[in-house]
């Protein structure tokens, strides 16, 4: 299985079979897509924590986010709350920085595509500089925690994988978690 | 096998690696989940906060044994500042006045 190496001059590499480059690509394109920032809500579909306070005509501003968590548990496990215990203070917290925090991470995300690009159909080595390293050490973690957040993951995945029938659907997304996991083993052992 | 924060470790529970600080009233917390890897963790701590890599190995052990723990403390601004880079490396993080 491919796995990180640091080598000369503080690049880190791996070499990657092009089965491993569309696996890759295709899940680092389905996070970017779930982080895609929503358009601002219309005037119809008043905050209601704005409502609950009569502040309803103060609207949301240009470049502020939503104040309310996402409903798609894999989303909200990628931006969680800030402040469990404390509605409002939450609201505020997400209405301040969810955009920039969705922003961050779809752009380690589009980091990590474009450095797929050059061995995408044939495989080979990708190599990266530092701060291509932490956009893919980033990337790598969020695909885990989403893939992790829908396939219910509480529990070593390497037995859960061996109770699973051969045939069992969940084999295959299983087994990609478990691949991007040693990915990311591999990379935080390498970093510069 | 890579080590995620809810795997068994067989460790002598070392001494609690909180920071509490009277003059620090706000603390940000770190939840324990099944999906974070224990390097990835203690490689956040050492590269956010800049701890040494015994105090961010204790401060992952903490999260993994406890469920949570006490990574930062100080004004509130400064804790909303630490969750969200915790948020931003994928970290399970919150805030609160320190009880």
């Amino acid at each position: 299985m491919a796995r990180f190496r640091r080598g000369r001059g503080g690049l880190v590499s791996i070499d990657l079979d092009p089965v491993e480059v569309d696996v890759l690509g295709s899940l680092v394109r389905e996070v970017v897509e779930l982080l895609d920032v929503p358009p601002p809500q219309p005037t119809g579909g008043m905050d209601p924590l704005q409502v609950q306070l009569g502040l309803q005509d103060l609207g949301t501003g240009g470049h502020e986010g939503p104040a309310s968590a996402p409903e798609d548990p894999a989303l909200r496990r990628l931006l969680p709350d800030a402040y469990p215990d404390d509605p409002q203070a939450a609201a505020e917290f997400r209405r301040f920085t969810e955009r920039s925090l969705r922003e961050r991470k779809a752009e380690a995300g589009r980091r990590m595509l474009v450095s797929l690009e050059p061995v995408q159909g044939q495989g080979g080595r990708v190599q990266l500089d530092a701060d291509g390293a932490r956009a893919w050490l980033a990337a790598l973690n969020d695909i885990r925690l989403a893939l992790g957040t829908r396939l219910g993951v509480d529990e070593d995945v390497e037995e859960v994988l061996a109770d699973l029938d051969d045939d069992d659907p969940r084999r295959y997304a299983f087994a990609v978690y478990d691949f991007a996991t040693y990915l990311q083993e591999t990379l935080v052992r390498s970093m510069p | 096998m890579p080590a995620v924060l809810t795997a068994p470790v067989e460790l002598e529970r070392p001494e609690s690696a909180e920071v509490t600080d009277p003059q620090r009233p706000w603390v940000t917390l770190v939840w324990n989940d099944p999906v974070n890897l224990m390097s990835y963790v203690t490689y956040v701590f050492r590269t956010h906060f800049g701890y040494s890599q015994q105090k961010a190995e204790a401060l992952m052990l903490d999260v993994h044994q406890k469920g949570r723990a006490v990574v930062s403390s100080g004004t509130r601004e400064e804790m909303e500042r630490d969750v969200e880079a915790m948020h931003s490396y994928g970290l399970w993080a919150t805030l609160q006045k320190d009880e």
